[in-house]
């Protein structure tokens, strides 16, 4: 019997490895690219490709971490996009990133064309990963969740054609930090863990002394060919950070000098493991780099041998001369005081030509947004009719606000947009702790085709670039939280009082007493009905007197 | 009952006995067993529970005001020039604003400069703002440490919020540009350009006003404009930095006394009390926190004293003082919430809460309303004591029971009934007539005060005087035309004493209701009006011009002329122009800081006082 199984066994573990070798592979790699002299964007990507050559739904993972795998069957997700950020990508100062993220948590998902109750599971999707990433993301409920019409489109293959978004959910969580306890559970997703290759850099206390950091996971279905008759399913795994390198001593940085480790060579079950740098023309890299792809400096990981400590140093007098790079950014801030009050975004596009944009803003339900305070002009004054205006007012405790616009930026312009709002009350006990810190709206999120942005967009594979803009802290009123206290003490002495006054009347036994107990005012008081009462027999006697 | 009826005619030394008690109510506000000392309400302050890592010389910042002060460039590029080399990011804004609404009004310009130290790991969401006003004609010595402290900042890993160092031009104009820019507001008459960037929403501000380049103590500023003022924590935050870092620090120049007997420690603390009280009475702000309090963003300004008696603390220290507010600051989790908003300062350690201050004013009030409520009683009881004896004469006819009695009687009624028609033909409207008309006519000529100042150029024109003249000229001949029309309409007995009423109950309301807004303005007010209205019931005419004399003393001109005296320091040359200056003040701080003093006197005070003065000229009868 044991000897049986066994030998199923091995069989099993050999096919499986034939299985691997033909359709899995696993590419790892990490961009550094020196902005202004003075910040260090890394950019760690790690995907996994599993070549399917029916649906995904495996028995057995191999590359792939089964712990997401799981999710996705259970949930029938047919794209995911969660990215959790902290700090804020400063567009006007480092130019496009390789992968956009908004400040705080962003999960967008398009579930399986044929999924019956899309709402259950994407609730329960949420709540799953809220778990699986130790994140606060079952936070993402009815009353922040959106269906956008036009920014979010699949970036892979969709089943059934032209994509119904019905099927596609969205949700922000501006107020999430990014903590060790959700990078540790992203890491693991890793066929290497942080044991070898670009991921060997990731040291979690180094990475949260950074400008910016930002987790990503992305899963989605590719085609194998321009028919789709043949898909695959990619998983990306990425992690940005910008470093200072531009503030006191150590302007000239070391990979040990930013994130305290050496790099490692390659993870052994990768296919291509690189590490790539783009630095000034007359920075120096030790030990040097020879070969060159599109700007960027190649090592292959395959190749080193030991743990490897690059060293850049860079040419001090560039540091004063901030380059602001040309293209398209955008600035939101809230607008008004008191209980009026608006948002307003300034969209400055830099570049020779007029881009056509999608414009996305979800705006929290105690916001009451109108929608005809929407207006949008240049600065210069020039009114702009946008293309396609989708709005969907909130409904209160149970959705959003949506706002989705396609209109043109002109050239060499900064465009204007307003909109209105009321601040609205919530109960005492929807506030969240700390509620006097006050309220996000979540990023506004522009959508820019990738051929419009041409050389300046640092990712070409996708079709679109986004670019989110700052997460706006509101404060809406809120109540004295110490009056529930004051409430309950008076409360207190109410019921003491009437308590003491009803017990007293309950308990007590009634007696009969008898007149010569009657106390002096009883005494009194009689006698005044008495005489009361004589008085109206009297009258009723003889009514004549009266006229 | 009649335990009331017993009191109507003593109701007078009852009001004076209460208005009395609320002035001694009020001077024991500051003794010791009333006043708190002050303490924090929000734990996450920590005030000065870290160690300070501000580490310029003051060799060093003396060198970077000098090269500031660099004659040949303009103090807003070197800034410019400053902030960029220390990593910040820099962005001006241009504004245009009018100072002058009487005689010289121009249009003038500015420009704001202004670095961002971004937090390392916050997402731009919140952040501080550290305000340096440049004076236009001295230079203000605390740049040189902020930008020192700027460029430390920048390397610290431990700020949670953005810092903004707003360097702001032509004094609250151009906090104000900057602030509205930032919020995307507009108010007249400052007009600004927009901001390129921001830092999320402000949460705390604090300005920072050193005129000399030495210092020996910090004086603390915290009027607001219109009573308004900062969080109480954010005043203790300043004053326990300040303390810290072994300087001394006052509140209106007042420190806190050293121990004494009870008489003279109450004396001191309640010179403190009406220094900060005088200050709110103006509506104005001492200070360009007063801006920052107006968008709803806490703020105080640490205006540093020098005095060479005293010593030199040195820039060092100040900066420290600075860093530590900084930082406690930006520990906070939430905005200022919790401590007082509503409090008087008879020291730096010490407050007197709402709660402890509005009982003296309301038995001020409680005077004036108690006045109303005794004329409304015995009215009541003239009425039913007329009813009663009319009772009385039918209950005697009833015995009578010939038919002939009955016509007399008939007789009678008839003949009352003609009396009345007499009456009513003597009085021409009934008193809710009279009432109304009074108080619409008071209210049209408060419109027209609030108005006049538009026609100052044309008078000025027209008597070929300067405008401040005319605009006076023009407050005083509207303020006199109204009382010669209000009296031109003559009130009866009656109404007179109804309006009395009506004008008592107002007055309470009004002072009440100011009081609660700006409780400095609020107590001035009553202790000015409360006890002369009382006195100034209709229906003692042999006291009638003394009465007029008496309502004539508190009308808003004569106040205005007193406190000129008073201001002069007996120097009666003087006196007019005061005069002048005062009623230009007035109005050109409505104009330019939107300060409601002058409206409030104009719309609301103005014509309470002419109702007044309406009842001193109702009919009356000797009271025998």
């Amino acid at each position: 019997m044991k000897l049986k199984l066994l030998v199923v066994w091995a069989i099993f573990i050999q096919s499986v490895v034939v299985h691997c070798k033909e359709m899995d592979a696993y590419h790892e790699s990490v961009t550094m690219d020196v902005i202004n002299n003075n910040k260090l964007y890394s950019f760690f990507n790690f995907t996994t490709i599993w070549d399917f050559s029916d649906k995904f739904a495996p028995h057995h993972y191999n590359l792939f971490p089964r712990t997401l795998g799981e999710l996705i069957l259970k949930y029938q997700v047919a794209e995911l996009h969660f990215t959790m950020t902290q700090g804020l990508w400063r567009n006007h100062q480092w130019g496009l990133p390789h992968a956009s993220a908004p400040t705080g948590a962003q999960l967008w998902v398009w579930f399986d064309g044929n999924t019956v109750d899309v709402d259950k599971n994407w609730i329960g999707f949420t709540n799953a990963l809220s778990g699986l990433f130790c994140a606060s993301l079952n936070f993402i409920n009815k009353a922040v969740t959106v269906t956008p019409t036009m920014s979010f489109f699949p970036t892979g293959a969709f089943e059934g054609g032209y994509p119904n978004n019905k099927f596609l959910r969205y949700g922000t969580l501006s107020r999430e930090n990014l903590c060790t306890e959700n990078l540790t559970p992203w890491m693991k997703l890793l066929p290497c863990g942080s044991r070898a290759g670009p991921a060997s850099l990731l040291n979690p206390s180094q990475l949260h002394h950074s400008r910016f950091l930002s987790i990503g996971i992305h899963f989605m279905t590719q085609c194998q060919s321009p028919d789709c008759l043949k898909t695959f399913v990619e998983l990306q795994q990425h992690i940005s950070v910008v470093f200072d390198i531009g503030s006191g001593t150590h302007q000239d940085f070391t990979l040990r000098s930013l994130f305290l480790h050496l790099i490692k060579p390659a993870c052994p079950l990768a296919s291509t493991s690189v590490i790539k740098f783009k630095v000034p023309s007359d920075a120096s890299i030790s030990p040097p780099i020879k070969k060159i792809e599109e700007f960027y400096l190649v090592q292959n990981l395959f190749e080193l041998t030991s743990d490897t400590n690059y060293k850049v140093k860079l040419n001090k007098q560039h540091l004063e001369t901030i380059h602001i790079p040309e293209g398209i950014t955008s600035h939101c801030f809230p607008t008004g005081l008191g209980l009026e009050g608006g948002l307003r975004c300034s969209l400055v596009n830099n570049l020779p030509k007029n881009v056509t944009v999608v414009f996305f803003q979800v705006v929290p339900w105690f916001l009451y947004t109108q929608l005809h305070t929407l207006k949008l002009e240049t600065e210069s004054g020039h009114r702009i009719q946008p293309d396609i205006v989708n709005f969907a007012p909130a409904k209160i405790r149970e959705s959003p606000h949506k706002l989705e616009l396609v209109f043109m930026l002109l050239a060499q312009e900064v465009t204007v947009l307003n909109i209105q709002f009321t601040r609205g009350f919530q109960t005492w006990t929807e506030h969240p702790p700390d509620a006097n810190h006050g309220y996000y709206i979540s990023p506004a999120c522009l959508t820019i085709p990738t051929v419009e942005l041409g050389n300046l967009s640092r990712d070409h594979s996708s079709k679109v670039q986004r670019i989110f803009s700052e997460a706006l802290l509101i404060t809406i009123p809120v109540p004295d939280f110490s009056m529930p206290y004051n409430v309950i003490c008076l409360v207190c002495t109410v019921i003491a009082v009437a308590f003491g006054s009803l017990h007293n009347l309950t308990t007590r036994r009634l007696q009969k007493v008898s007149p010569k107990h009657k106390s002096p005012l009883k005494k009194k008081i009689d006698w005044l009905l008495e005489k009361i009462c004589k008085k109206a027999l009297d009258q009723e006697k003889n009514p004549s007197d009266t006229r | 009952m009649s335990g009331l009826k017993k009191l109507l005619p003593r109701v007078n030394k009852i009001c004076i006995l209460l208005y009395f008690g609320g002035i001694v109510g009020f001077l024991l506000l500051s003794h010791e067993g009333i006043r708190e000392n002050c303490y924090f309400s929000e734990n996450a302050l920590l005030p000065g529970l870290v160690d300070s890592k501000f580490s310029a010389s003051d060799d060093q910042i003396h060198n970077i005001n000098l090269d500031i002060l660099d004659p040949n460039s303009e103090v807003t590029d070197e800034l410019e020039k400053f902030m960029l080399r220390g990593g910040l990011e820099v962005y001006r804004q241009k504004f245009t604003f009018q100072e002058k609404f009487v005689g010289n009004a121009r249009i003038q310009n500015g420009t704001n400069i202004y670095g961002i130290v971004r937090a390392p790991r916050s997402a731009s969401t919140e952040c501080i703002v550290i305000n340096i006003p440049i004076l236009n004609n001295k230079h203000n010595f605390a740049m040189g440490i902020v930008l020192a402290l700027a460029k430390e900042m920048r390397k610290q890993f431990y700020w949670a919020k953005d810092v903004i160092f707003l360097f702001s031009e032509h004094g609250s104009f151009g906090a104000r540009a900057w602030l509205n820019a930032y919020h995307g507001i507009v108010s007249y008459p400052v007009s600004a350009n927009q901001l390129p960037a921001r830092a999320g929403s402000i949460q705390s501000a604090f300005t920072v006003h050193m005129e000399e380049d030495a210092v020996s103590f910090i004086n603390l500023l915290v009027e607001g404009y219109n009573g308004q003022l900062p969080n109480l924590d954010l005043f203790n935050v300043a004053v326990r930095l300040i303390k810290i870092h072994g300087m001394a620090v006052s509140v209106n120049y007042e420190f806190v006394p050293r121990q004494s007997s009870a008489m003279d420690d109450i004396k001191s603390h309640l010179g403190a009390t009406l220094k900060m009280m005088k200050k709110q009475v103006t509506g104005t702000s001492s200070g360009n926190h007063g801006e920052f309090i107006r968008h709803g963003i806490e703020a105080i300004t640490l205006q540093t004293v020098y005095n060479p008696q005293w010593g030199n603390a040195g820039f060092v220290r100040l900066g420290r003082v600075i860093e530590g507010i900084s930082r406690s600051l930006n520990n906070l989790l939430e905005r200022f919430h919790q401590s007082f908003f509503f409090y008087i300062l008879p020291s730096t350690d010490n407050y007197i809460s709402i709660g402890m201050y509005m009982p003296p004013l309301g038995l001020m009030l409680a005077a004036a309303a108690i006045k109303a409520l005794s004329l409304i009683l015995e009215a009541n009881y003239v009425n039913s004591e007329e009813t009663d004896k009319n009772e009385e004469t039918k209950k005697d006819s009833e015995t009578k029971e010939s038919v002939e009695d009955i016509d007399d009687i008939l007789k009678d009624m008839d003949s009352d009934y003609a009396n009345k028609e007499n009456d009513n033909k003597n009085s021409e409207a009934p008193p809710l007539q009279q009432i109304l008309i009074t108080m619409v006519t008071s209210h049209m000529m408060g419109f027209l005060v609030f108005y006049a100042p538009v026609f100052t150029e044309t008078w000025s024109q027209m008597f070929n005087c300067p405008q401040d003249i005319s605009i006076t000229l023009l407050l005083v001949t509207v303020h006199i035309a109204g009382m010669f029309i209000i009296t031109s309409y003559r009130l009866t007995l009656e109404g007179g004493k109804s309006l009395y009423v009506v004008s008592l109950l107002h007055q309470g309301i009004l002072f009440g209701v100011v009081a609660i807004i700006n409780f400095s303005l609020g107590m001035f007010l009553a202790v000015c009006y409360v006890l002369p209205t009382i006195l100034l019931q209709p229906g003692y005419m042999k006291f009638n011009l003394l009465r007029k004399f008496v309502a004539f003393l508190v009308s808003p001109l004569s106040i205005a002329a007193l406190i000129c005296l008073y201001t002069c320091n007996g120097n009666p040359a003087t006196v007019m122009s005061e005069f002048v200056n005062f009623h230009v003040t007035v109005y050109e701080q409505s104009q330019t800081q939107q300060s409601w003093l002058f409206d409030f006197i104009a719309l609301l005070l103005y014509p309470l006082w002419l109702q007044f003065w309406a009842i001193t000229s109702s009919e009356g009868e000797i009271l025998t």
